[in-house]
């Protein structure tokens, strides 16, 4: 072997040793999909109802994030985190920021927040805890919070008061959006393109007498009477005791599953679907027949929790979202 | 076949049986032969011999090819007559059987020498020599851990700090002092290396011979006592309850970042450099420090002046080694590496993945006088894993070191040698979720020597600074709250590590007792964070009776917070947590049998404080820190071992290892199995030459379950049982296949079929089914 080779030999360690070969990320620039939640109108404002309740939302906390870009696009970054935000402190509040190209099937999650999830406006370390607590009710057992509402009703010098803790948690996928009255699944990332979708949190579909947006009206009564020891309290418990066979002179309280013009919402696990309620297509039919989740849809408080509640959060105003209802305390995947 | 250096003397007549012995003891030798290591071993010139002798020195590497035709083991021991040219002028066998003793009596008679010198005057030498020669391995030497025999002035245990290949050759050491002037006889005798008490190697040829480890000497770490895998077929494991991220690595005495490709494959150096791999389960000597589990050390093989090669391809690889010398044989340059072409083979069943690895090492020596040595050593390895979406191109995970190591190894006289080295190095990854290339380059500077101060003690230290440099790219599309990007750039922040520290040892050898006290002192900075470790150390071997030794080793160890496994370019900065600390102990009988049958029965107690253990600990629950996050625990492991072993390279060699443990962790007030305890592991292997060149060998892996947790899903801590329930057991079934063909007198090739898990069992970890991870392997090998 010539002396020269090993001179050569050394060049290529020496430069190997000194530069490392990975490329870098050099990838085409995607877009910039910026998640945000608001209040609607009616938690912002305050709505009144056709039975004449004056509605006033002082909180609507939730646990929301881990938005995911699902599949079909090129998704450059996700956030997996969770924030705790209140709607009633502003809206366009940041969720979380990803980047992506290509049509992106948008998943995000309304759940029992991490512990390492960031607090949003006005948000402190004592709500994490009450939305960190572990409780039990009908529907989940030793879970935290996923949604925490705290509203007012009155109505001619009746005051009724109301804190509800909901604890289960809901993915919601193939979330799409409205092009020319169509529902367009998934959101087209374009790169160095930045986009804002906006997640509205309309707290007080919780009133709603139907899940059928044509129908569905905003209605009280059936909550104000569920007060049964008239402490102005209104309590989750006390609306199970009441039955939604004897309140439907009221209102319809439907829970047919007609597609409606949204088209692609459905029902997953036979639970309630958030999507586009607009076009009121909740498919809860089988829900009655007690496969609709943990229990059946027979009372005032099941309506509430298992029907109107996973479609408080909507996927913009024109969107529509699968609700999956999900298991989990509250930890990351 | 091996070469090993001269033997003892032994009067006229020199019984088989010894000499077999200092075969084994020996046969390492031929590596190391010249190694400073291998100096401090020799019986230092002020007490033994005048220092005005100096013993004939070999140049380069004594090569004999293996008999055509022959078979089995032999041992030759050859008179040599060193002309004061350096040639051999005569060649004489005096012990052996044919083919094997003209075979090497003609080959000897190639061979150069530094001659013999009396006040600095050539003079003619007559040496004895040993060759073993061992089928069918290759031609490169194979490098047990011998032990001188008794009656021999016995060296040092593990004599030589600085590592051995690549240094100078070395002048085998006057036994008595030679007859008066004039062109005389002597009698030199040379002694391998041993390992240190407690530490299990495994050389190049046996692991050849190992079913399942496709002949990668890092892939034998699984076999040995100690060591608990963590799935089968996947390289990573623990050893003596330490962690994956708490083992460090070495080749040479510089540091690796990792051993596999792409984590599972094949290891990134190639094997035909690696001389031997000792895996150090603990109590390890002062040499070796910030690691706080295990020490694995490999060694290349040492320089060849001969051109001489070899290659190999497999279903999803190739590989070659050449090397050669120049300039009349003071210098040598080799050049080996291996090139996944799983991309191509991949492409056609998943078009838009690509997979792709490939290793190289480079190695320039040259000896400047007969005792100085400069070696310029090189190599590194990358991965890649990629993925084409809609006809974008991302990579997904990637990671890839280079090292390159400059060395200057001296000796003063024999016993007493020292080595300065130089290392520079970059490792880095690309991070998976991030994504994007975290890097660290490195700068070591180490100086290490010894000397034999008596026949009884000999002295070894050294010292090295290393500075990290991390840095990490900007993540480029990112949520900047994002608290996975806060917490990881919290733990691997941008920062300037150093590293420094002294240590020292003294090996007292006396009639029937070897112990070893030595000190290790390391300051560690990173960032504004700075702490210091005080690692005493302490090895005996004390013979109890004729071929029975008491083994003990009982050390502390630092290390710095560790990441779950060893990642390029990833070590947590700022000494988040603090240093862990490690409490090993051991003792063990190792008993000569029969039919050059070992067997060693050890017993071991490691303490781990402020344990960085992540995957241990996973059961509790980690929530969004399970893989950024840090866990300390205090952690416990105890256990026995068992290894009986007989070479694998005899005609019919085989082992035994068998552990059993209790690995547990206790975090709070909780105490409980770590997530990886296995009670027992077990491994048992047969190999066995069928002749005509046919080989075969099986190897049976047995270990069982480890706790079936899973961290809970609730919000209420649950209490972790501290009796949980177990995973099934499993084994596993290795099957190797060889047939060489002999082609000249240096000249080989051979197909190897081989295959890992032949009975396709399925695995349980964490009461999820696994696999079955079965990896056959089909290749061609060649060398010359």
């Amino acid at each position: 072997m010539r002396a020269a080779r090993p001179s050569f030999i050394a060049l290529l360690a020496v430069a190997a040793a000194t530069a490392g070969c990975l490329p870098a990320d050099d990838r085409p620039p995607p877009g910039k999909l910026l998640m945000t939640a608001s209040p609607s109108p009616a938690v912002e404002q305050g709505v009144t109802t056709v039975d004449g309740w004056l509605l006033t939302f002082q909180r609507v906390t939730l646990g929301i994030g881990r938005v995911s870009l699902g599949d079909g696009c090129n998704s450059y970054s996700e956030a997996r985190y969770d924030r705790i935000l209140d709607v009633t402190k502003g809206s366009g509040q940041k969720i979380s920021e990803q980047y992506g190209i290509g049509v992106c099937d948008v998943r995000f999650r309304v759940n029992v927040p991490a512990t390492d999830a960031v607090l949003g406006a006005g948000m402190t370390e004592a709500d994490r805890a009450v939305m960190r607590t572990p409780g039990t009710d009908l529907y989940a057992t030793d879970a935290g919070v996923t949604i925490w509402i705290e509203a007012t009703a009155s109505r001619e010098g009746v005051t009724k008061t109301l804190r509800w803790l909901f604890r289960q948690p809901y993915r919601y996928e193939s979330c799409g959006v409205k092009i020319d009255g169509q529902i367009a699944a998934g959101v087209n990332l374009v790169g160095s393109e930045n986009q804002t979708f906006d997640i509205g949190v309309a707290a007080e579909r919780l009133f709603r007498d139907d899940i059928q947006e044509a129908t569905a009206a905003l209605r009280f009564d059936p909550f104000a009477a569920a007060d049964a020891n008239n402490d102005g309290q209104i309590t989750l418990e006390e609306l199970g005791k009441v039955e939604l066979s004897k309140i439907r002179g009221l209102g319809p309280y439907g829970l047919d599953a007609d597609a409606g013009d949204g088209g692609d919402a459905h029902v997953e696990a036979g639970k309630a679907d958030a999507g586009d309620m607009d076009s009121g297509d909740m498919d809860a039919g089988d829900m009655d027949a007690g496969d609709g989740g943990p229990r059946g849809i027979t009372t005032l408080q099941d309506y509430v929790y298992n029907v109107l509640m996973p479609t408080l959060p909507r996927f913009r105003d024109t969107g529509s979202c699968v609700a999956i209802p999900g298991t989990g305390g509250g930890h990351h995947d | 076949m091996s070469v090993a250096g001269p033997t003892p003397p032994h009067g006229t007549s020199i019984d088989r049986r010894v000499l077999r012995k200092l075969a084994a003891a020996i046969s390492s030798t031929a590596l190391l032969l010249g190694a400073p290591a291998l100096r401090a071993q020799q019986p230092p010139p002020a007490q033994a011999q005048p220092p005005s002798i100096v013993p004939p020195r070999l140049i380069g590497s004594a090569q004999v090819t293996y008999p055509n035709g022959a078979t089995g083991e032999a041992s030759v021991v050859l008179f040599l007559t060193i002309g004061q040219d350096g040639a051999v002028k005569d060649s004489k066998p005096v012990e052996g059987e044919e083919p094997f003793t003209s075979t090497a009596a003609a080959a000897a008679l190639s061979w150069r020498f530094e001659p013999a010198t009396r006040d600095g005057k050539p003079v003619t030498a007559r040496i004895r020599f040993l060759i073993k020669f061992t089928p069918p391995a290759p031609p490169e030497p194979e490098p047990p851990a011998p032990e001188a025999d008794a009656g021999v002035p016995a060296p040092p245990a593990d004599a030589g700090a600085p590592s051995d290949a690549g240094a100078p050759s070395t002048p085998p050491a006057a036994e008595k002092p030679p007859p008066a002037a004039g062109p005389k006889s002597i009698d030199v005798t040379v002694y391998g290396r041993r390992a240190p008490p407690g530490a299990v190697s495994f050389g190049r040829a046996e692991v050849r011979q190992l079913p399942g480890a496709f002949g990668d000497p890092f892939r034998a770490i699984e076999a040995m006592p100690g060591v608990t895998p963590i799935v089968s077929g996947i390289p990573y494991f623990y050893v003596r309850g330490a962690p994956p991220g708490n083992i460090g690595y070495y080749l040479d005495g510089v540091r690796v970042p990792y051993l596999y490709h792409v984590g599972l494959g094949p290891s990134v150096i190639h094997p035909g450099l690696v001389d031997r791999v000792d895996l150090y389960p603990g109590g390890y000597p002062a040499q070796f420090g910030r690691f706080a589990g295990g020490i694995v050390a490999a060694e290349t093989a040492a320089p060849r002046t001969d051109p001489h090669g070899e290659g190999n391809i497999r279903l999803f690889d190739l590989g070659a080694l050449v090397e050669s010398g120049f300039a009349n044989g003071k210098g040598t340059a080799l050049l080996a590496g291996r090139y996944s072409y799983t991309a191509a083979i991949l492409s056609l069943i998943a078009k838009n993945t690509k997979l792709d690895y490939r290793d190289y090492e480079a190695r320039v020596t040259y000896d400047l006088t007969p005792r100085d040595r400069v070696t310029l050593f090189s190599f590194g390895a990358y991965d890649l894993i990629g993925q084409t979406e809609n006809g974008i191109y991302n990579t997904l995970f990637g990671s890839e070191f280079y090292r390159l190591d400059s060395r200057w190894d001296h000796q003063f006289a024999p016993g007493s040698a020292m080595r300065a080295a130089v290392t520079l190095g970059i490792d880095q990854t690309r991070v998976p979720g991030q994504p994007r290339n975290q890097r660290d380059r490195m700068l070591q500077a180490r100086l290490e020597g010894t000397h034999a101060f008596t026949d009884v003690t000999t002295v070894r230290g050294g010292a090295d600074i290393t500075v990290d440099q991390f840095r990490a790219d900007t993540r480029p599309f990112a949520d900047p709250e994002d608290p996975d990007t806060i917490r990881f750039n919290g733990l691997f922040p941008a920062r300037d590590d150093v590293a420094t520290g002294a240590w020292g040892d003294v090996v007292f050898k006396l009639p029937g007792v070897e112990v070893t006290p030595g000190v290790r002192v390391d300051l560690y900075k990173s960032g504004a964070a700075s702490a210091v470790g005080i690692d005493p150390r302490i090895s005996s071997k004390i013979k109890l009776a004729n071929r029975v030794h008491m083994i003990h080793a009982l050390g502390i160890a630092h290390q710095p917070p560790s990441f779950i496994i060893p990642v390029p370019g990833l070590a947590i900065g700022s000494l988040q947590g603090g240093l862990q600390r490690s409490l090993q102990s051991s003792a063990g009988v190792e008993v000569e049998l029969p039919e050059s049958i070992t067997a060693t029965v050890t017993v071991f107690d490691n303490v781990f404080l402020n344990m960085s253990d992540t995957l241990g600990v996973a059961q509790r629950g980690n929530r969004g820190e399970a893989l950024l996050g840090e866990k300390r625990s205090l952690g416990s492991a105890k256990g026995l071992e068992v290894y009986i072993r007989r070479r694998l390279t005899s005609r019919l060699g085989g082992y035994v290892s068998y552990t059993l443990s209790r690995s547990t962790r206790s975090v709070g007030t909780e105490h409980f199995p770590s997530l990886f305890d296995r009670t027992h592991v077990a491994n048992a292997a047969l190999s066995y030459n069928l002749g005509r060149n046919w080989r075969a060998g099986t190897r049976f892996t047995f270990y069982t379950g480890a706790p079936s947790q899973r961290a809970g899903n609730s919000l209420i801590p649950q209490p972790i049982d501290p009796h949980p329930p177990r995973d099934p057991a499993f084994y596993r079934v290795d099957i190797r296949l060889e047939k060489r063909w002999i082609l000249s007198k240096t000249a080989w090739w051979a197909f190897v079929f081989e295959v890992l898990n032949t009975t396709l069992h399925k695995e349980t970890l964490l009461g999820r089914s696994i696999g079955p991870v079965t990896i056959p392997s089909i290749g061609l090998e060649a060398g010359f």
